[in-house]
């Protein structure tokens, strides 16, 4: 399984296209940002902190925190394609044909995923530390940092889990090309980057707020943003204001999701991907 | 030794495969011959585990076929229709991430690449990405990915197609190499008369099923007989002659079936002064096919 493991990384690398497509979204959410979104938030930093490093410290932590979230899911996305072209193709029968079970050689596209979104994940991850650095002469705590690798981890898990689940029903490129515009356009909205809870209504929220995006980018804003609302804002009532519109406390039927409970989703999230990842690797089974 | 004894296989409703048996001896070239959708790929895709049979019994050197199916894996290697080479990755990369699956040892999977690169002559592009090489070039980098764990049986599931004159020659010659250097058993499918010609034993399937089996030179032998073509000087008074003979007649040429090309010498020395000119045609695998299923393999 490691050569398979190792064969994917590589392809997938050398595609420089398939790199530059899985991190699109990212891209896209990084233009918007710089062109209104960090107004956007901007406007929220109360008077005396506007214009300063430790605003510029709130603003640029929502962004990438969020960021995380996205590469999360379409990294995998992106990079499962090599096994779409490969059952496509017909290139996996040199796989099947050597003494290598079809579960491991299944398994290995999953394995491989999961290492290349970390890896990609890391990259962002320390680009945006050095942004932060650039911009509000800071990076966050190092507790904050390892918890963010943890949570790094675990969305990933989830995330290649479900793109795994969901592309053993697509059987040509076409479709995984359709596909991936479409959750490219959608993620954005789903994490709630391109419009923040607060200009959305409470029901689109709610239902918003129930699927993963918008869990693990609340997460991850929590972690990552804590110490720059810690700084930013000075009563606790503005700070409170600020999380709900902006996507670091979710509500779900005026319920406030504590952490644990968003954790407890996210194992279920993953658990139920891969449940459902073993059921469809019956797909993969000969004929 | 490979057995096989009523091989089914079903499609939805399609009947690919209706009950076809054939044995290949050690170290034999065996031809699958047959139009497109005869069962010929189903076959090969059976014997080479990645399809399961719906039906029927495949031994293959011993091992039982979806008993032993690892054991069978190791002594196959397989050149599917279409290639199956990563284009980004160089030559050498492909080769080696295609050994891993076989080779535990790195250094003795290197020394196999080496032999290869000299044996199949592809030393020179051993480091160019796949993508830049030629149709030919990648067709022999995958024979060369099929021998990586020098088996002891080679499938060549129609390992032309595609492929420009040259190229095909070029890899004919290689197959023939392969043959001839290493006691390799040969499974080939194609659905070129031409390729037939050089196997031990030919098979031809129609609609999933056997036709015909034979040598090549048997199964002209039984099926397609030599023709002398004759242009006539005057027809009528040539046609007065074969009164007696069999013959047809098509754009004004005369043809007479013979039993072998020695006829056609004897009938013209009664001939001569009635024809500008003659040929004496021999029978070809495509005479084989028209006669046992009454069209043309490229119908």
């Amino acid at each position: 399984m490691h050569t398979l493991i190792k064969r994917h990384v590589k392809v997938y690398f050398r595609d420089r296209w398939a790199v530059f497509f899985s991190l699109l979204s990212v891209l896209i959410i990084l233009m918007l940002f710089a062109l209104f979104l960090s107004n956007m938030i901007d406007n929220e930093v109360p008077e005396p902190f506007k214009g300063t490093s430790e605003a510029n410290y709130l603003v640029y932590s929502w962004v990438f925190s969020g960021l995380l979230m996205v590469s999360s899911l379409t990294v995998p996305l992106g990079f499962l394609n090599i096994m779409v072209e490969d059952l496509e193709s017909k290139k996996a029968n040199d796989f099947y044909a050597s003494p290598t079970r079809r579960t491991a050689i299944v398994l290995s596209y999953l394995i491989a995923a999961v290492f290349v979104t970390v890896l990609l994940n890391v990259i962002n991850f320390a680009f945006g530390q050095v942004i932060l650095l650039m911009q509000a002469g800071t990076m966050i705590p190092f507790m904050a940092m390892l918890k963010v690798f943890g949570l790094m981890l675990l969305s990933t898990l989830m995330f290649s889990a479900m793109m795994f689940a969901v592309l053993t029903f697509i059987k040509t490129q076409n479709a995984h090309g359709t596909l991936s515009t479409l959750v490219g356009t959608l993620i954005g909205f789903l994490g709630g980057l391109y419009v923040p809870p607060v200009a959305l209504s409470t029901t689109i929220n709610t239902v918003l707020n129930l699927l993963p995006p918008m869990q693990v980018a609340a997460l991850f804003r929590r972690i990552y943003m804590a110490e720059a609302m810690d700084l930013v804002f000075p009563t606790q009532t503005l700070a409170d204001t600020f999380r709900l519109n902006f996507g670091v406390d979710i509500t779900v039927f005026n319920t406030m999701l504590p952490t644990w409970s968003l954790l407890l989703f996210m194992v279920f999230w993953t658990m139920l991907f891969t449940v459902f990842s073993i059921v469809r690797i019956k797909r993969f089974k000969r004929t | 030794m490979i057995t096989v004894e009523n091989l089914h296989k079903h499609y939805d409703t399609v009947h690919a495969l209706k009950g076809i048996s054939f044995s290949v001896k050690p170290g034999a070239f065996f031809a699958l011959l047959g139009p497109n959708g005869a069962g010929k790929s189903t076959t090969i895709e059976i014997l080479s585990t990645l399809r399961r049979q719906d039906e029927g019994l495949v031994k293959i050197n011993g091992f039982t076929l979806d008993e032993d199916d690892d054991k069978i894996r190791k002594i196959l290697g397989v050149v599917f229709q279409y290639t199956t080479l990563d284009q980004s990755l160089s030559v050498r990369e492909n080769l080696m991430l295609r050994g891993r699956l076989y080779y535990k040892n790195k250094t003795k999977l290197q020394e196999r690449i080496d032999h290869l690169a000299d044996f199949i002559g592809f030393r020179h592009y051993l480091d160019q990405e796949v993508k830049t090489l030629s149709g030919g070039q990648r067709r022999r980098i995958d024979v060369a990915r099929a021998l990586l764990h020098q088996p002891r049986i080679l499938l060549l599931d129609e390992p032309t197609t595609g492929l420009d004159p040259q190229s095909r020659e070029n890899l004919w010659d290689l197959i023939l190499t392969i043959k001839r250097e290493t006691n390799m058993t040969i499974i080939l499918t194609t659905h070129y008369m031409d390729e037939v010609l050089d196997a031990d034993h030919v098979l031809i399937i129609d609609h999933g099923k056997i036709v015909a089996e034979d040598s090549a030179s048997g199964l002209r032998q039984s099926y397609a007989s030599d023709t002398l073509k004759l242009n006539p000087k005057a027809l009528d008074k040539l046609t007065e002659k074969l009164k007696d003979t069999e013959y047809k007649i098509s754009n004004n040429t005369v043809h007479i079936p013979l039993k072998n090309s020695f006829e056609g010498l004897k009938r013209m020395e009664t001939l001569k002064d009635d024809v500008h000119a003659f040929e004496i045609v021999k029978g070809n695998m495509d005479d084989v096919f028209l006669n046992i299923t009454g069209r043309r393999l490229r119908d």
